[in-house]
């Protein structure tokens, strides 16, 4: 028998014992059981409500809406977005704690749209909506999800709704068992299909989005695979592909090659270049490592931290960038060390620690902004659309 | 239904205490509230307790993943309870836990499970929805960690 497990063992079971238990948990958990359902579709008076309180509001939901709807497939950003920020008409008390804690930080600006899929043998709603950073407007629209039933009941999270210049389609993953793959794409298109190893295929769903000239789209594959998605227009043809990665199980710590960072205890926060060309950061027994290819992800932010103490942020950027700060929500400016060099040709650099007072919300409203060498802001980004 | 609550409700609490959650009642109970509003569509009682457990480690998970990105509502006063479970506990328990909570969230579920509820390697990969190599793997390479984080303490 292996000492540690001997210790595991002893110190989980010490650790248990000292659990305490709420003795009206049961009548707590069946008052929440009672809960109203996520409703997944908007009461009539909500929807009545909303472009009336649209219009009376400056620039209300539905204008904006549109506006960004028209501008978001060029890239561009919407005009005027800065002072549209919407006020949710939505009763985020009826909803899920976790998807109300989602909208009432990121008020939607479109109805929700539900997606039913099949996923690991679970029936799957995935619920989104279009909604806007309140911290930073003009950085866009965020994608947020929820997803209901199964194995992925309660999963939700946001991520840049506008897709990039030039690109048609965009993705995000819910991190469950299996993959559920879902995103943007152009209002051209019609149909999703996942091609699997094998010569399998999955179709998906394509849906538009009341207000918003593009489209939200949602597809499942089985885990353990990695995906080609093609995107169709109505007369068949192809408008965009994206290859989703293989699912990773934590990777090996190269033998070579790292980048030291910055101390982190008794240990030193070291980058590693990770098969697939992808970036992996190795801290004593723990890593943390990105699922995207280095040419694909413009800037990257992890933490480090245990579950009771204050975090350290830290991750990479697009060479060029000198100094990078995170703005929390009070208005705090947190600021890196100069960044460490990447390696040559890579085009990235390393950036952090950004050290996290005790006790530091990380909300929505987070920005992380990066600087060139003059001190110049080259981007200020929510810390939720980064990677 | 209550019967199940009575006999694995304080479990559940540990699992999701073990497994990081900031408030691990508030994930046990709404496991149960789930478990509740599903309860005539699953097979039997294994089927209920798997299902809890399960929507457990999904529920942290999600948190923890959640609260990396977007650090909520984090309970006021939870660090003085962490101390006081410290002081409470062996110098040496001290230092495993540690190193736990500094593994990377599969590895650390695939551990609680694995060696805190005993279960099986089939019954871990069930439960973290997975398969029972992948539960291997995240096993093996969390014990490699502890015991590297760990050398020259025990």
């Amino acid at each position: 028998m292996n000492p540690v497990e001997d210790r595991l063992r002893e110190a989980l079971a010490a650790r248990a014992a000292q659990s305490p238990v709420d003795p009206d948990a049961w009548d707590k958990a069946v008052a929440r059981s009672r809960h109203r359902v996520f409703p997944w579709r908007w009461p009539a008076w909500v929807v009545r409500l909303v472009p009336v309180a649209a219009v009376a509001v400056v620039a209300g939901v539905v204008i904006a809406a549109t506006t960004l709807g028209q501008s978001i497939g060029q890239g561009a950003r919407p005009a005027g977005s800065a002072s549209t920020k919407p006020a949710s008409p939505h009763p985020s008390a009826s909803l899920p704690a976790g998807m109300a804690s989602v909208v009432d930080q990121i008020p939607p600006a479109t109805p929700f749209v539900p997606i039913s899929l099949r996923a690991d043998g679970h029936q799957v709603r995935v619920s989104l909506w279009f909604g806007y950073v309140p911290a930073d407007a003009a950085a866009g629209l965020a994608l947020c999800q929820y997803d209901s039933g199964g194995a992925y009941s309660g999963y939700s999270t946001c991520t840049s709704g506008q897709l990039p210049a030039g690109k048609l389609a965009q993705w995000a993953q819910t991190d469950g068992t299996g993959w559920i793959h879902l995103g943007v794409a152009a209002p051209q298109v019609t149909s999703v299909t996942a091609l699997l190893p094998g010569g399998q295929t999955v179709q998906g769903t394509v849906r538009a989005v009341r207000g918003v000239a593009d489209k939200v789209w949602a597809v499942s594959h089985p885990a353990d695979s990695a995906a080609m998605l093609v995107f169709r227009d109505a007369a068949g043809h192809v408008v965009a592909r994206l290859t989703t990665p293989k699912p990773s199980s934590p990777p090996s710590r190269p033998s070579q090659g790292g980048i030291p960072l910055f101390r982190y205890g008794n240990d030193t926060v070291t980058g590693y270049r990770i098969s697939g060309d992808r970036i992996g950061f190795f801290e004593g027994g723990s890593s943390s490592w990105s699922d995207t290819p280095i040419s694909q992800s413009a800037l990257s932010v992890n933490n480090i931290g245990v579950d009771s103490g204050p975090d350290d942020l830290y991750g990479y950027a697009p060479t060029g960038t000198a100094r990078v700060a995170v703005r929390l929500a009070d208005g705090r400016l947190l600021t890196s060390p100069p960044t460490i060099a990447g390696w040559p040709g890579s085009g990235v650099v390393f950036w952090g620690p950004v050290a996290l007072p005790a006790h530091t919300g990380l909300g929505y409203d987070t920005i992380v902004i990066t600087y060139d060498r003059a001190g110049h802001v080259l981007r200020e980004v929510p810390l939720l659309f980064t990677q | 239904m209550s019967a199940l609550f009575r006999a694995r409700y304080p479990e559940l609490v540990r699992l999701a205490d073990l497994l990081g959650a900031d408030d691990p009642e508030d994930i046990a109970q709404e496991a149960f509230a789930r478990l509740i509003r599903k309860q005539e569509t699953l097979r039997d009682q294994d089927a209920a307790l798997a299902y809890v457990r399960s929507t457990t480690c999904n529920l942290v998970r999600n948190r923890r993943r959640h609260l990396r990105v977007a650090r909520l509502r984090t309970p006021a006063g939870q660090d003085e309870v962490s101390s006081e479970h410290a002081v409470m506990l062996r110098e040496d328990h001290r230092e495993l836990l540690a190193a736990l909570a500094a593994l990377a969230p599969r590895r650390r579920e695939a551990i609680v499970l694995r060696y805190w509820l005993e279960l099986s390697e089939r019954e871990t990969a069930a439960t973290m929805g997975v398969s029972p190599g992948t539960v291997k793997s995240l096993v093996s390479r969390g014990l490699d960690a502890l015991g590297k984080a760990l050398e020259g303490k025990l």
